[in-house]
């Protein structure tokens, strides 16, 4: 044999190969038949016979060819991209400053759009978990007044839900407490119609729901526990155990969900059925208001509103429903606050801010880099690489540093959720508290925007690279030309100019929340002690026995040493114990004063002759309650603010109101100072920071005969040694079954009600800071670059006589103008847009004059000091070998 | 030649025998092969020829069996086999057994037609 070159086996020729071997055989097996004596043509025709089925075995053998081609080059294309990867990875431990500039921009950019994604996710971006969610409507009523109330009375129910043109259900929040482990445990206690759950279109985790013979009673008390409320108090199974609840016992049939997400069923650990009039079976009494859902069904909510408008009319008339105008059906989605979706939004732009200056960053620096190699890059063209396959090069570059920072982010992002999740307002971290969690999602968002980084900012640099001609005749000095450097320029400028919006944001809300907190609130927080307790329904049935527990509560309280005062009653805040008193007072002069309906409340609450110094409001005319006063329907105390819109500067103090023309006067015997109790904006509900709304106050002396069954105390004690055990232990020594709800102090419920926005302005700066430092490390970075790479443009400079001083100086000035023109830009757009962020600022102008001023010099300084080291590096080059370096 | 006698190859053994026939280390091309097969045996075993071919690239695949193009002493392009050192491992293996197989059979079988003798 003599053997031939091995040729490529390319497709084509393997089939043609498998013929010719074919071929060959029968003419070797033909010749041999020959020289056995057989005809030539004989011979042949035997071959061909003896050979047996041709296409059979050719297409046997083509497949096998296949094959192994088909193995062959999935193994040249992992043979390539581990070539790829090793020369990254060479170029990375060359260059480990440029890797980790890049590494660290892309994990803190990602990293924090990762954590903020999760809590929006979480809170807004998943659906409620019912069935077409967006049809669930709340039932709210509207006031003469033109205030919304969002809970009916019982009475009206039946009427009301014959009535409506959708299905509705009630539910309404009780008090209870187990009573079956020591100490007795609050529970929250949701009770719903039968009808709600399916309304909803919830299925029990567990067991089964309610049904119409539960809510008679007729097979005793039942009850449904949340799924976490279950895990911890039965953690081998809750469905067919038995607890007590105030001494009822009750059986636990099923395990609900603990994301039923709608306002009135927050911190839930129990359900229980409700009958039509409010009552339960196992609870004494009913109760007085119920909240309405509703499912839309096909109709629209406007049809659907005008629809019961209509049918409410006779029910109105013929006072079954008393007191309202009209319903308002809000769709449960929507209700989930409006301020908080406008804020994570806000966030969420930022965030995306902050993931752009990451990629831009990186981008510029991948742009530094490579300039740096277009020689070799054009080495490698000129040599036969293909542009894909340098294109790849590049890219594969650029991933491998962006999984990498993916996979560090992750880390980042875990922390960033912890972190949050403290931060958060309580009432968004109280529905949606697992899922505020590292989860696959999260995992799934950072991967993708991972791998999106890389691809965005390997892009340009790797189309840049193969764009060029190869070997052009400047390759050699790597001086890179014009168009670069403007490229270069453009994403610096870009970088500081979202870095300022990101700066003027969190400096407005910033500023917002120290105004929001500066607010005086009318009374002292400092060292008081709130503490709640709900009294059961079984054995505080009527109000003398509340009244007798409130007072026994009070006199230990008083005994105590340590404490200075305490009360209970009145609107300590976020308790909320008042009423809205109508919108409209007569004076005894004759004249009706009518307060501004759309913006002005009279909030009305009952106190004892120690609220005001409990609490430290000043008494400005006139006197303070006594206990003589207690059951006095004819005298009040109205605040300051009330006093100058009914008398102007005149007394109050002797005078009359009443606030319907057949109601009783009332005489006023004192003026307090005015209190901004419900929130520091002084508006009903922490919520809404416009301060044109107002409230006033009216204090009525506390009923001789009836308490609610909520009771809130406020303790003022001398500082340190009162803390809440001690409250609980006076508690305890006047009804040992009692369980008391909550103990906290005033200033952090106080702070409480400013929790959101200082939620907001904290984040919001966080991402401005973390915005800056990328911002710092990237032109920091690219200055760096720029520097090496001019080396001999500089050394020429110093050679022909240039100082030091004016080197590092021209350095320096790059960066400030381009500071100078980034700032210019950021300023711009940021006008343009903090009219976004109108709502979520408390007395503090989008265009506030102060922040803008103070991010401008903020960033110029910043710029300054990014430049200062490579200015200096630039000041160290010498002359002479710069010139030798070619 | 006298047609060859009709004993239809048992599966499996078509590799052993490609293998023994590159045994000497010379390569052979495809007909060169079904020939060793052919005096060896005694003409016994029968063939169809095409049916070498899949086997032969199963195992040019597996490398027991490396490939090269040459020419034949005949002027022709032909495709020559030669047996690769997996191969040699693979040869011995199955030898022992393919012997230890028959062996058995064989005594199954004679010791079955002495009991019905």
């Amino acid at each position: 044999m003599r053997p031939l070159f091995r040729l490529a086996t390319r497709r084509t020729d393997f089939t043609s190969n498998v013929d010719e071997e074919f071929r060959h055989h029968v003419q070797a097996c033909a010749d041999f038949l020959e020289a056995g004596g057989m005809r030539r043509a004989d011979a042949e025709e035997e071959a061909i016979r003896r050979f047996g089925s041709a296409n059979i075995y050719h297409h046997d053998c083509v497949a096998i060819g296949r094959d192994r081609q088909r193995k062959q080059t999935t193994m040249e294309f992992l043979d390539s991209v581990r070539q790829d990867l090793a020369f990254a990875g060479r170029a990375f431990r060359r260059h480990l400053a440029f890797a980790t500039s890049v590494v660290l921009t892309l994990c803190l950019g990602i990293g924090a759009s990762a954590a903020i994604f999760t809590v929006v996710d979480a809170t807004m971006l998943r659906p409620l978990p019912f069935t077409n969610p967006t049809e669930i409507v709340e039932l709210q009523w509207k006031l003469p007044n033109k205030y919304t109330l969002s809970s009916m009375s019982a009475a009206p129910l039946r009427a009301v839900r014959a009535a409506s043109p959708i299905p509705i259900a009630a539910a309404t929040r009780r008090t209870g407490a187990r009573t079956d482990v020591s100490p007795p445990e609050p529970l929250g206690v949701a009770a719903t119609e039968p009808a709600m759950f399916p309304l909803l279109g919830v299925e029990p985790v567990q067991g089964r729901a309610f049904d119409s013979t539960d809510a008679a009673g007729t097979n005793g008390p039942v009850v449904m526990l949340s799924a976490s409320y279950a895990r911890r108090a039965f953690p081998d199974g809750a469905v067919g155990q038995r607890i007590r609840i105030d001494d009822i016992v009750f059986a636990v049939i099923g395990v609900a969900r603990d994301d039923i997400r709608l306002p009135w069923f927050t911190k839930t650990e129990a359900w229980v059925p409700m009958r039509d009039d409010g009552s339960t079976p196992g609870f004494a009494g009913r109760v007085s208001r119920v909240y309405v859902a509703g499912r839309l069904g096909p109709l629209p909510v406007e049809a659907a509103t005008s629809a019961f408008d209509a049918r409410i009319v006779p029910l109105i008339q013929d006072g079954t429903l008393r007191g309202v105008s009209g319903v308002a059906l809000t769709i449960a989605d929507a209700h989930q606050n409006a301020d908080v979706r406008r804020a994570l939004w806000v966030l969420l732009g930022a965030v995306g801010m902050l993931w752009l200056i990451a990629i831009v960053n990186g981008t510029n620096l991948f742009l530094v880099r490579n300039s740096a190699r277009q020689s070799e890059l054009g080495v490698r063209l000129a040599l036969g690489a293909s542009r894909g396959r340098v294109v790849r090069q590049i890219l594969t570059e650029a991933l491998v540093l962006a999984i990498v920072a993916g996979v560090l982010s992750a880390g980042v992002a875990a922390g960033g959720i912890q972190a949050l999740r403290g931060l958060l307002p309580a009432e968004v971290v109280a529905f949606s508290a697992h899922d505020i969690a590292v989860t696959s999602r999260v995992v799934a968002f950072v991967f993708v925007v991972s791998v999106l980084s890389g691809l965005l900012f390997g892009v340009a640099p790797a189309l840049r690279a193969v764009g060029g001609s190869a070997l052009s005749p400047g390759t050699r000095t790597t001086t890179a030309g014009r168009g670069i450097h403007a490229a270069r320029n453009a994403l610096i400028v870009g970088q500081i100019g979202i870095a300022v919006m990101l700066l003027v944001g969190g400096g407005l809300l910033t500023r917002s929340f120290m105004r929001l907190s500066a607010v005086d609130g009318g009374f002292d927080v400092s060292n008081v002690l709130t503490m709640t307790l709900s009294l059961p329904s079984q054995r505080y049935a009527n109000g003398e026995g509340r009244v007798a527990l409130r007072d026994q509560v009070l006199e230990r309280l008083r005994a105590t040493p340590g404490v200075v005062s305490a009360t209970e009653g009145g609107a300590v805040p976020s308790h909320a114990g008042f009423s809205f008193g109508g919108d409209s007072v007569q004076t005894d002069a004759g004249a009706w004063h009518v307060i501004e309906p759309e913006h002005t409340w009279i909030a009305t609450s009952s106190i004892d002759e120690h609220y005001f110094t409990t609490l430290r409001i000043p008494m400005v005319a006139g006197r303070d309650f006594a206990a003589a006063d207690r059951g006095d329907s004819a005298v009040t105390i109205i605040d300051e603010g009330l006093a100058r819109t009914l008398f102007g500067a005149g007394a109050a103090v002797g005078r009359q109101i009443r606030f319907d023309a057949d109601g009783s006067w009332l005489t006023i015997v004192g003026v307090a100072g005015d209190t901004r109790l419900l929130s520091p904006s002084g508006s009903p509900g922490a919520h809404s920071l416009d301060k044109s709304q107002t409230t006033y106050e009216q204090y009525l002396p506390y009923p001789s005969r009836s308490a609610g069954s909520h009771l809130v105390f406020a303790v003022r004690t001398s500082g340190g040694g009162i803390d809440g055990r001690t409250l609980r232990r006076i508690v305890a020594d006047v009804d040992p079954l009692l369980p008391v709800a909550e103990i906290g102090t005033l200033a952090g419920d106080y702070a409480d009600t400013i929790a959101k926005p200082r939620f907001n302005s904290l984040l919001m700066m966080l991402l401005a800071a973390v915005a800056t430092l990328l911002t710092v490390v990237g032109v920091y970075g690219v200055l760096s670059f720029t520097v090496a790479q001019r080396t001999r443009e500089i050394g020429i400079r110093m050679a022909l006589g240039a100082t030091q001083g004016s080197v590092r100086r021209s350095v320096v000035s790059h960066a400030l103008l381009l500071c100078t023109i980034g700032v210019a830009l950021g300023v711009v757009a940021s006008v343009s847009l903090s009219g976004l962020l109108r709502s979520l600022l408390y007395e503090v102008a989008p265009t506030d004059v102060v922040t803008f001023a103070a991010v401008a010099v903020l960033m110029l300084a910043t710029g300054a000091a990014a430049a200062f080291v490579p200015s200096r590096r630039a000041t160290r080059v010498d002359p002479m070998l710069a010139l030798r370096a070619d | 030649m006298p047609a060859p006698r009709a004993l239809p190859l048992l599966q499996g053994t078509l590799e052993l025998l490609i293998l023994e026939a590159l045994r000497g280390g010379q390569p052979l091309h495809g007909f060169e092969i079904l020939r060793w097969i052919y005096d060896r045996s005694g003409s016994a075993l029968t063939i169809e020829e095409g049916s070498l071919y899949p086997a032969l690239h199963r195992m040019e695949d597996r490398k027991w069996i490396t490939a090269e193009w040459g020419v034949s002493d005949r002027g022709r392009r032909a495709k020559y086999y030669r047996i690769a050192s997996s191969g040699r491992r693979q040869l011995i293996q199955e030898e022992s057994t393919w012997l230890a197989y028959v062996d058995a059979v064989s005594r199954l079988v004679r010791a079955a037609q002495a009991a019905t003798a």
